[in-house]
């Protein structure tokens, strides 16, 4: 079975907001990591048959992880040492709990990949709400998914009360775990943040700081740990059971769900408390990472799509909600900025340059000057940047976007004040986009700004956008090109 | 919005009165903290009733019974979409593990709502999961959805007390008459402005 997304020629043009951060563009929260990859679509364990390749493939990744409890006691990879980094490092009942969690699926989807010999596998989420009784596939002597020292039966269901439709989705008077507005409620609270420098030692207390249960955490979650299931799964080496994987998958699940239902409520980083959270390094993998890629962040792990996975309960790609919201209308300002059509490689990054007429420059200049605190409160005037580019030969090309800044090249850091944000082509089929482009849409208002604070806003009449290319991996860098058929600025309200 | 915005500001002292149910200890009345606010976030008002040793007994629920002032009435008077957020926040000590799985919450509910989880009287539930024995663990609950659909039903005073009521759930196999009392130590009532983007 192939659960790699493959998208057609219509769902490629459809994808005109899949920017990296593109839904949020306007805060450049997403930062994709360099091996973002082929979308892998993680699926509802309750629609995987006996003979699945997946569920064979999950049986021997496990197998071989726990044998190496016994051949290689100290293999980091290893069932039990897994286990430990949730009981040495887990956040609960605090702000770091999803995307911590996210982290560690995610490097457990990989470790259990390559242990499983299965270049296809993909982790499956336990669908509590549909299917409230322990999944099939978990019980059995001598099946590797089963766990002893679990206190149910595979006939007893988790109680509608805590899991259910009504409570996790809403109806029947019920408002919906997914469908609460406030970020805090629905996702734990924050921890201590330090108001002076930050001394590393601190870091790991904070990540395991108890704030506070959230919703999500405080009723389900910890009703299937603490409650339903028991034995290895009430305790805090809870991975021991393999359930916790799928029971975790289908949390991370519910959070790509109230993502989707709540566009416009995920807080922005314009506090030092919201930096903070946002810039965490998220704590306990460094010894399964694999070689070479970077340790996760939250603001990393935002977004599953630049994790290269999706639920099969996502769309496959990306609509910029976000951007549709806060750009309801056109201003009568809207300026058109003619066609370049250059292209852009690794070695060689690409500025186009074009004048802008007065009237946008007037409103450009309006926004260098409204405080931010201010614009923020308010509908004010945004500036928003379209780029219409034809997709490299290499579709896991990142291509880095920068405003004003001519000498934008890849060592540029994405924390330079000219920075905009990245844009690559997920999982698209490549054999038919030759003719037409793709629009990726950033909000820039906030670029516009650092570079006016910065004193690099150069007032001339002129709007200089740079692209640069970032190949997925040495072997791919002559084909990580891209060209630039137009690009936009406009003032919008 | 300007306006609103003066007027959301002037709500941020907060004092309140507080009644305990008959079988309770008398409260303490804590000043505000800006505990579960973050920046970004407007805070309307809040109410934190400190309680020393509280307890949910095997036998009955607890009811704690807050009368908020002008600037938390003011703020559950305007409730209304999404903009902003009314947080309950129950403060509990950990319970042994396997003692007590958690308890259930209701707002302004008779005897008879306890028994029925249905109940629009149900603000949802806290359980235990991790955590030490004795450690105190805080549940963040919405409370606003519960009070529109008062509203909703004309079946809400903005100047009535709120009557917080906690019932616990025993661990699998337990016998509530076995069990020792759950300790609540803080009920808080927060109600923020979001920062809407």
């Amino acid at each position: 079975m192939n659960r790699q997304s493959a998208c057609t020629r219509r769902s490629f043009l459809y994808k005109t907001g899949l920017t990296i951060g593109g839904a949020m563009a306007s805060a450049n929260l997403y930062t994709a990591p360099v091996e973002a990859q082929t979308m892998r679509i993680r699926p509802d364990i309750a629609t995987i048959k006996a003979n699945d390749p997946l569920l064979d493939a999950l049986k021997k990744g496990v197998t071989a992880l726990r044998a190496l409890d016994n051949t290689d006691p100290t293999n980091p990879k290893g069932w039990t040492k897994l286990a430990k980094i949730h009981e040495a490092f887990c956040p609960h009942s605090n702000w770091f709990f999803l995307p911590w969690h996210r982290a560690y699926l995610y490097h457990f989807e990989q470790v259990c990949r390559d242990a499983s010999g299965n270049p296809n596998f993909v982790l499956p989420y336990w669908d509590w709400t549909k299917s409230p009784s322990l999944p099939w596939q978990f019980w059995g002597a001598g099946n590797p998914l089963m766990d002893d020292t679990r206190e149910i039966d595979s006939n007893d269901t988790a109680s509608p009360n805590n899991v259910g439709q009504n409570v996790i989705y809403g109806g029947g008077g019920k408002l919906g775990i997914v469908n609460i507005t406030d970020f805090i409620t629905f996702a734990s609270s924050p921890t201590t943040t330090p108001s002076g420098p930050l001394n590393p030692s601190q870091l790991p207390q904070i990540q395991r700081e108890r704030a506070g249960y959230g919703v999500l955490e405080g009723t389900p979650h910890n009703y299937i740990h603490g409650t339903f299931v028991r034995g290895n799964m009430a305790m805090s080496m809870s991975p021991l059971d393999p359930i916790f994987w799928l029971h975790h998958a289908n949390i991370d699940r519910l959070w790509t769900e109230w993502v989707k239902r709540n566009p416009n409520q995920m807080p922005k980083d314009m506090t030092q408390q919201w930096k903070f959270w946002y810039d965490f390094q998220l704590m306990g993998f460094d010894n399964i990472r694999k070689t070479g890629r970077p340790a996760l962040t939250v603001r990393s792990v935002l977004s599953t799509y630049a994790l290269g996975y999706r639920y099969d309960t996502q769309p496959a790609i990306r609509v910029p909600l976000t951007l549709a919201k806060v750009f309801p209308s056109f201003s009568p300002e809207m300026a058109n900025i003619k066609a370049v059509g250059q292209t852009a490689t690794t070695t060689e990054a690409l500025t186009a340059e074009s004048n802008v007429s007065p009237e946008l420059r007037r409103h450009i200049n309006r926004v260098r000057t409204v405080a931010v605190a201010r614009a923020a409160a308010s509908n004010a005037t945004r500036i928003r940047l379209t780029l219409e580019v034809k997709p490299p030969e290499d579709l896991r090309t990142i291509v880095r976007v920068f405003l004003n800044s001519p000498s934008a090249n890849q060592k540029t850091p994405t924390g330079d004040p000219s920075f905009v944000g990245a844009f690559s082509f997920f999982g698209d089929d490549h054999a038919d986009h030759s003719d037409t482009g793709s629009r990726f849409t950033f909000d820039v208002t906030r670029t516009v700004r650092n570079l006016t604070s910065n004193g690099l806003f150069k007032d001339d009449g002129y709007v200089r956008v740079s692209l640069v290319p970032v190949a997925h991996d040495r072997a791919s860098e002559t084909k990580a090109s891209v060209h630039l058929i137009s690009f936009r600025l406009e003032a919008v309200s | 919005m300007i306006n609103r915005m003066k007027t959301m500001s002037c709500w941020l002292a907060t004092l309140l009165s507080v009644a305990v149910g008959p079988w309770s200890q008398t409260p303490s009345i804590r000043a505000q903290t800006p505990q579960s606010v973050t920046p970004g976030e407007r805070k309307q008002a809040q109410v934190e009733v400190e309680l020393s040793d509280k307890t949910i007994t095997p036998d009955a629920p607890v009811t704690i019974s807050v009368k908020p002032k002008a600037d938390l009435q003011a703020a559950l008077s305007r409730l209304s979409g999404k903009e902003t957020s009314v947080r309950l926040t129950v403060q509990v000590r950990q319970p042994k593990d396997g003692d007590w799985s958690g308890f259930h919450v209701f707002l302004n509910s008779q005897e008879k709502d306890l028994n029925d989880l249905e109940s629009p009287h149900r603000v949802g539930s806290g359980y235990f999961y991790g955590g030490k024995e004795g450690e105190m663990a805080s549940f963040i609950l919405d409370l606003g959805h519960t009070i529109q659909q008062f509203k909703q039903a004309k079946s809400w005073r903005d100047s009535a007390p709120l009557r917080i009521t906690l019932v616990g759930i025993p661990g699998r196999g337990k016998q509530r008459s076995a069990l020792p009392e759950i300790v609540v130590t803080r009920v808080t009532i927060t109600a923020v402005s979001l920062p809407i983007s």
